[in-house]
C-alpha cells in the first residue's frame, strides 16, 4: 500500500531524488567494475538506493552517506555472485582449458581476465586501485582483516599477471 | 602494471553511463519499503520458546507476500490464540457451536469479522473482510482518517481451525497491521528483562493527533498499557512496564489508534509464536521460518560445503567471534582439512547439520535444533532430527545415548546469528 499524503510523497521523492543525482552515477561506474556488466550494475545501484534510503534516517551521519552506499553496493554484488557461483566455476573451468595466447595482452583483455577474478579479489582490487581505499577502508567495506586485503589484491594482481602473455610483469 | 590497471579502470568506469535522474519504480519501491511490517512479539525472544520475527527483508523482496504464522497447538501450558483469548472463553464458544448458536466461528471470514467487532471496536456495517492467501484482511473504510490511505488500512488476521474442535471452528493466532514496524529496544536476551517492555519503530501513515498503544497482557497478572503520541516524521518509542515476567503466553499488542482512541490498525500475537514469510515454493520445514540474512549464509555454507569450495567456506567465516575449535588453532580451514585427512567428513557433516531443523536460541540460529534445548524438552521432531544425523553420520548411536544420560548435547553443532553472520560450527565441551 501506498501512501498518498502528498506533503511528505514529494519530500520523499525529492530528498531520495537528490542523493540519487548526487551519488548514482559513481556508484554506477563502481558497480560495473565490480560486476562487468551494464544492466546488472544499473540493478544493484537501483536496489542499494532502495534498501539505503530506508536507513538514511537512521544514520548518524548523513555525510557519510556515499561510503553507506559503497558498502551496501559491495555486499549487494557479493550477495550476487554468491548466487551465481555455480555459473561462474563453471567459467572458471573453460578459462583453465584455454590454450596460453602467444600475442600481446591489449588493454581490453585484461578487463576480460579482471572479470574473471573471483568477486572478492576484483572487489578489492578496484577498491584500492579505483575508489583509491587504504587497506584498512577496504578491509572495512569486505568485512574482513587487512591481511585478507593484502591477500586479496596480491593474488588477484598475480593472476592477472599470470594471465598476460606481454611480458610487462611488475 | 600498477598504472596500467588504474588506466584501465578508471577508462572502463567512464563507459558506465548512468542518468542522474531517480527513476519512479525505485521511489516507488522505496516507499513500498517503508510501509511493511514486522510481527512486534516474535521479536521477544529472551526465554521463550522459538520467538521468530517476521523478516522484514523478505517482506520487502516480496510486497504481495502475506506472512504466514506457523501456530503451535494448545497444550496444558500454552495457549497460542489471541482470539478467542482465553482457554474458557474457546471452551465456551466451542460448546455454543456444537449446540448450532453462532455459526460465524465456523467460518475464518466470520471470526476475523467478529474480531473486527468485538477486539478492534469497529461497528459491524463497517467492517470490509478480503481473503489473502492463508489468512483475512480487515478493513474499516469508515473510520474517518482512514479513507486518506490508499485502499484502507489493513490488519491480517493469521486464523487456525481449532485442533480436535467438533464442529471445527477457527480461532486467531496473530494480527499484523500493514502500517505498523516496529521492534523491541535493546538485545533480544534483555527484552523484558527490567520488568519493562519498550518498542520503537515507525507507522506509515499518519493520522491527526495518532498515538500508539502498547499493551502486555498476562493471563494472570492482567493487563498493562502505555501510550506514545507518534512523531510528526512518523517514528515512536512506547514502554510500558510488564504486569509480569514475559513468557510463552504473554500477549504483546501495538494498536494505532486515532485523535478520538478509534483503533485504525493493530498487531498483536501471544510471544512464542512463530511468523515466517510464507509462499516461498519448494523452501522446506527447515528454512521456512529463518529470516534472510540467516537463510542466505546457510546457503552458501551449503553450497559451499556441496562444492568442495574451502574458499568459498572461509568467505562465510567472519573476520572475529567465530568458534570452530576448542584446541587454540588459528585457522578454521586448516583445522576442518586436518581433520578431514584425518578422516572426519567437515564438509558432510556442515551439508547434514544445515539440512535439518534449526531452533533460535537466544538471539542466534542453532542446528541441530536439539542443540538448543535440554534433552528433557526434546520433542519427537528433534528425536527424529537425531535420528536422521545418526544416519548421516555426525553423530553415533552411543553418543545420543550419552546426550541423555549426562543431560545435554554436545555434539556437532553450527549457529549463525540473525545478521547472517555465521557464529560457530564446533563438536564437544
Amino acid at each position: 500500500m501506498i501512501w498518498t499524503e502528498g506533503r511528505e510523497a514529494v519530500a520523499t521523492a525529492g530528498r531520495m531524488g537528490e542523493l540519487y543525482a548526487a551519488h548514482a552515477p559513481d556508484a554506477a561506474r563502481l558497480a560495473y567494475l565490480l560486476t562487468g556488466d551494464r544492466t546488472l550494475a544499473e540493478d544493484l545501484v537501483h536496489e542499494a538506493f532502495v534498501r539505503m534510503f530506508g536507513r538514511f534516517r537512521d544514520l548518524r551521519d548523513p555525510g557519510a552517506f556515499r561510503a553507506y552506499l559503497r558498502t551496501t553496493l559491495v555486499n549487494l554484488t557479493r550477495s550476487h555472485f554468491r548466487r551465481r557461483r555455480v555459473e561462474r566455476a563453471y567459467l572458471e573451468r573453460e578459462r583453465n582449458r584455454m590454450e596460453p595466447r602467444v600475442e600481446s595482452a591489449e588493454p581490453d583483455e585484461m578487463w576480460e581476465i579482471l572479470q574473471r577474478l573471483r568477486p572478492r579479489q576484483r572487489a578489492a582490487i578496484v577498491l584500492r586501485y579505483y575508489e583509491d581505499l587504504s587497506e584498512a577502508q577496504t578491509a572495512d567495506v569486505l568485512r574482513c582483516p587487512v591481511g585478507t586485503v593484502k591477500s586479496l589484491v596480491s593474488r588477484g594482481l598475480a593472476q592477472l599477471r599470470a594471465e598476460m602473455t606481454r611480458g610487462e610483469v611488475t | 602494471m600498477n598504472p596500467d590497471l588504474r588506466t584501465l579502470l578508471e577508462r572502463k568506469a567512464d563507459e558506465m553511463r548512468l542518468d542522474p535522474s531517480i527513476p519512479d519504480r525505485v521511489v516507488r519501491k522505496a516507499r513500498r519499503r517503508r510501509v511493511s511490517t514486522v510481527l512486534v512479539a516474535g521479536a521477544v525472544a529472551a526465554g521463550v520458546v522459538a520467538g521468530v520475527v517476521v523478516s522484514a527483508r523478505l517482506l520487502l523482496e516480496e510486497t504481495a507476500m502475506v506472512p504466514r504464522v506457523r501456530p503451535a497447538n494448545p497444550t496444558a501450558q500454552f495457549y497460542p490464540f489471541i482470539y478467542p483469548a482465553t482457554r474458557e472463553e474457546l471452551e465456551t464458544t466451542q460448546e455454543q457451536v456444537s449446540r448450532g448458536s453462532v455459526p460465524m466461528w465456523t467460518e475464518a471470514e466470520g471470526v476475523a469479522h467478529l474480531f473486527a467487532v468485538n477486539v478492534l471496536g469497529w461497528a459491524p456495517e463497517d467492517v470490509a473482510v478480503e481473503a489473502a492467501g492463508d489468512a483475512v484482511v480487515v478493513r474499516n473504510p469508515a473510520l474517518p482518517q482512514a479513507a486518506r490511505f490508499e485502499g484502507g488500512l489493513g490488519t491480517t488476521l493469521h486464523l487456525v481451525r481449532v485442533p480436535g474442535s467438533d464442529p471445527p471452528i477457527y480461532a486467531v493466532v496473530a494480527a499484523v497491521a500493514e502500517v505498523i514496524e516496529a521492534e523491541p529496544v535493546g538485545p533480544d536476551a534483555e527484552v523484558g528483562a527490567d520488568g519493562t517492555l519498550s518498542f520503537r519503530g515507525r507507522v506509515a501513515f499518519l493520522p491527526e493527533e495518532a498515538t500508539v498503544a502498547l499493551s502486555v497482557e498476562d493471563a494472570q497478572a492482567g493487563r498493562a498499557q502505555a501510550l506514545s503520541t507518534v512523531r510528526p516524521d512518523g517514528t515512536f518509542l512506547v514502554q510500558v512496564e510488564a504486569p509480569a515476567e514475559p513468557g510463552p503466553n504473554t500477549l504483546v499488542s501495538i494498536a494505532l489508534l486515532d485523535g478520538a482512541g478509534r483503533i485504525l490498525a493493530l498487531t498483536s500475537s501471544r510471544i512464542s509464536t512463530p511468523v515466517a514469510a510464507g509462499g516461498q515454493a519448494g523452501a522446506s520445514e527447515a528454512t521456512q521460518a529463518l529470516p534472510a540474512p540467516v537463510a542466505e549464509t546457510r546457503e552458501a555454507i551449503l553450497a559451499a560445503a556441496a562444492a568442495g569450495d574451502w574458499d568459498a567456506l572461509r568467505d562465510q567465516i567472519p573476520g572475529d567471534g567465530f568458534t570452530y575449535s576448542f584446541g587454540g588453532q588459528t585457522d578454521p580451514v586448516a583445522y576442518w582439512q586436518q581433520l578431514e585427512e584425518e578422516g572426519t567428513d567437515v564438509r558432510g557433516i556442515l551439508r547434514a547439520l544445515f539440512s535439518v531443523t534449526a531452533v533460535r536460541d537466544r538471539g542466534m540460529w542453532v542446528w541441530p535444533a536439539p542443540a538448543g534445548k535440554q534433552p528433557s524438552e526434546w520433542t519427537e521432531e528433534d528425536e527424529a532430527i537425531l535420528g536422521e544425523l545418526v544416519a548421516e553420520g555426525v553423530l553415533t548411536p552411543q553418543e545420543r545415548r550419552d546426550y541423555l544420560r549426562f543431560g545435554f548435547y554436545y555434539g556437532w553443532r553450527a549457529g549463525i546469528e540473525r545478521d547472517g553472520t555465521w557464529r560457530f560450527f564446533v563438536a564437544g565441551d
